[in-house]
């Protein structure tokens, strides 16, 4: 076990870090839809109604 | 120092949100057509931040008549404001000052702040500032919003009157009108704050049924107002609306008289000159259809095209990839991990940031157009179309502002007053084409057309047609129909436009993009990675060679049936436009991560090459038209459910836009197919069937014309 997390280090270690910075991205989505922020492709200063998403 | 809460309040289009943004140092977006400020934003003074300022939508009246009118009055009426700055556009006091005498009126401080004064030194006229403050009995102060002139002298006068509480006022009506007031004021007194009782008499005088629920007046308090206003009204014989608007417009006559003198040798100025072309009856359309397809020609196959040329080949295609990709293989990393991080996340993220760069061409150049002040006549112009078909030129402002993102369009169908209007804006606003939509368009335009430089106006323009065909076609059932309301618009002078705010509104289109680049399109790489990677062999999940036996080809080999008679059933394409749900450049990712751009792309733009093995031209631009007028992303949709406030309505709108893209490429698709392989098929028929059921629709008699 050991000489295969030995062996296999820098996989691990990537693979941590990138299923670390999958669920930051998950968990900041999950945020920002619980404060009412959709994942619209406009900024909220460039909507008419941003004051809607953000109640 | 107490909190004091300062509301801006004005005539759409005066320079509220640009008054706004100077004062607080905040970045609302200014656009220079009215209805921008749909609901009311709040800022704190930068210099202060015990200064507590409102930006209010633009409203003409205190009269509940339109959406902003009604955020306003009630911001106003039921808000403890210390003091209202009333900001009026210096070239066209007159009408300007109606709304003031209505605020007045309010019992509230009012500072009156003249905007835009270097356009009326341009213009060479004349205001007397003294004189206007002691006719309207409060602080005049002159700025330029813009230039950010004086704009601090508007805060000093606000903080000076808001002290002194009370606003006298001196707009008397003579004889009955006043007495009626009189009568009214008695009969209304106990049910109304005293400071606002003015106020409301006015408003009871001008029979206005929203203040009139609200008073809860018994039977005989009803009966007698009823009578003072019948008396007023015979006496002049005029309703009574009309006869407060009419002496208010007498009172303001004289104030202009005495404080304001207009430039008589004025000649045509150069705003003028360039309507008399550009809104001209014949030159109107030509011009737009011009202005629009030079604006996606550079955005898309000029600059935007040599920009996204080094993003992909230069950037990801010879830094980015190949260098990580040996980073990878040095540091021993496993080829599952390699090729996920290559050809899921760098393939799928990279395929949608190459696409970046015309996105903010694009953005750039609607931006100029919007700021100096095309745009707002664009709007004046569809009107004369729209109206033809039943819709005001009011629907295509949400369009204006969907060619962004179809979210705010979408939102912006609000300031429509009319139910039936509104809800055909709604669904019709996503048809043109979003940000979002242009990789799809790009990547079909530089796969299968070779750049061709008409691709991107001509989807332009398929979306303008799909929102007349709708409205044709809407406007004749009877839950739509009706007369459209009427549009009136003030068209903004010309004007260079503003460095800073193109820039601004450019960079924040284009980093949404960015953001969501690296969150939504990202994630749906990975999960894609994963299931085009991995099948299930002899009963155990395990990774595969050919994606063909993947997880993911088995369920889109599912779906592709549906999308076969549309040209585009293979299960990469069907997978795609199913993605692109989520979000519509997903689309071009998920391409990104199937036909494997990491590992073609160092070779040039061989994933383009791929794509095209698997689509004709006829079938690419079939495709493109689907997933151009087919239900929008989620969070449009989550705003159409928004808008709409009605699940039926949401699943009706969705339903039809999927319905209308889908008989669309059809149509297209199969006729196409007739005429270029002379193959005729059931499928032929059926596309006949439909397309001479959106004729029958189209010319059929309108049976609610006179509704």
């Amino acid at each position: 076990m050991i000489l295969y997390v030995i062996n296999n280090f820098s996989t691990i270690s990537l693979a941590l870090l990138i299923t670390a910075g999958l669920l930051g991205i998950i968990v900041k989505m999950k945020c920002d839809r619980k404060n009412g922020k959709s994942s619209c492709g406009s900024s909220c200063s460039g909507c008419p109604g941003a004051k809607t998403c953000h109640k | 120092m107490k909190e004091i809460k300062i509301a801006l309040v004005g005539n759409p289009n005066s320079g509220k949100t640009t008054l706004f943004n100077n004062l607080t140092g905040s970045n609302q977006y200014v656009g220079n057509w009215p209805g921008v400020t749909v609901e009311r934003k709040e800022g704190k003074y930068k210099k202060n931040k015990n200064i507590l300022i409102q930006d209010l939508p633009g409203i003409y009246s205190l009269s509940p008549y339109t959406l902003e009118e009604i955020i306003t009055r009630q911001y106003l009426l039921e808000n403890d404001v210390d003091v209202i700055v009333n900001i009026i556009d210096g070239t066209n006091i007159e009408r300007n000052l109606y709304l003031t005498t209505q605020l007045l009126e309010l019992n509230i401080p009012v500072v009156v702040a003249i905007n835009m004064m270097d356009l009326v030194e341009k213009n060479k006229d004349k205001i007397n500032f003294e004189k206007l403050s002691e006719k309207l009995n409060c602080p005049v102060v002159n700025i330029s919003a813009i230039n950010g002139n004086n704009v601090i002298d508007v805060i000093d006068s606000a903080l000076k009157i808001a002290v002194n509480k009370k606003q006298i006022y001196n707009l008397y009506f003579d004889g009955e009108i006043e007495k009626s007031l009189k009568l009214i004021e008695l009969q209304i007194k106990d049910t109304v704050e005293s400071s606002k009782l003015r106020w409301y008499a006015t408003k009871v005088f001008e029979s206005d049924k929203n203040v009139l629920e609200t008073l809860k007046l018994n039977f005989e308090q009803k009966e007698l107002i009823e009578s003072y206003i019948k008396k007023c009204e015979d006496l002049l014989n005029d309703d009574g609306e009309s006869i407060i608007i009419g002496k208010r417009y007498e009172y303001i006559e004289n104030i202009i008289k005495l404080a304001v003198k207009k430039n008589e040798k004025r000649t045509t100025s150069t705003s003028d000159k360039i309507d008399r072309v550009v809104t001209n009856r014949l030159l109107a359309f030509p011009i737009f259809i011009a202005v629009m397809f030079v604006v996606y020609y550079i955005s898309i196959t000029t600059v935007g095209d040599y920009l996204t040329g080094f993003t992909n080949d230069t950037l990801f295609g010879t830094w980015i990839i190949p260098n990580v990709t040996l980073m990878l293989e040095g540091l021993n990393i496993a080829p599952w991990l390699t090729g996920l991080i290559s050809d899921g996340i760098i393939g799928g993220v990279g395929a949608v940031l190459g696409f970046v760069p015309q996105m903010l061409v694009l953005f750039l150049m609607l931006s100029i157009l919007e700021d100096c002040g095309y745009m707002t006549r664009v709007a004046f112009i569809m009107d004369r179309l729209f109206r033809k078909f039943g819709l005001s030129g009011k629907s295509f402002i949400p369009m204006l502002i969907g060619s962004g993102c179809s979210i705010p369009g979408i939102m912006a169908s609000r300031t429509i007053e009319q139910d039936r209007d509104r809800k055909m804006t709604i669904m019709t606003t996503s048809f043109i084409p979003c940000g979002a939509k242009m990789p799809i368009i790009a990547l079909i335009g530089g796969a299968l057309f070779s750049d061709a430089w008409w691709m991107a106006p001509v989807a332009y323009f398929i979306g303008v047609l799909a929102v007349i065909i709708s409205g044709i076609i809407l406007k004749k059932m009877k839950v739509f129909a009706g007369k459209p309301a009427p549009f009136i618009m003030e068209l903004p002078a010309y004007h260079i436009p503003l460095a800073k705010n193109i820039l601004k509104s450019t960079w924040e289109r284009g980093f949404s993009f960015i953001k969501r680049a690296g969150t939504v399109i990202l994630l749906s790489a990975v999960v894609l990675w994963f299931l085009q990677s991995f099948g299930i062999v002899e009963g155990s999940l395990v990774m595969v060679e050919d994606n063909n036996t993947s997880l993911l080809a088995i369920v889109g080999k599912m779906i592709a049936p549906i999308f076969a008679p549309l040209g585009f059933g293979t299960w990469q394409a069907s997978v795609g436009t199913i993605t692109g749900l989520i979000a519509k450049e997903n689309v071009v990712g998920t391409f990104g991560v199937l036909y494997g751009f990491a590992e073609v792309s160092e070779a040039g733009n061989e994933f383009w090459n791929l794509l095209a093995t698997d689509f004709t031209q006829l079938s690419a631009f079939s495709f493109m038209i689907f997933n151009l007028l087919c239900a929008p992303c989620f969070a449009a949709m989550g705003a159409i459910k928004r808008e709409m406030s009605n699940g039926k309505w949401t699943w009706f709108a969705i339903g039809y836009m999927t319905v209308f893209a889908y008989s669309s490429s059809l149509v297209f698709y199969q006729l196409g197919m007739l005429i270029t392989t002379g193959v005729f098929s059931i499928m032929t028929l059926i596309a006949l069937i439909i397309l001479a059921g959106f004729i029958y629709l189209l010319l059929r008699k309108n049976k609610y014309e006179n509704i």
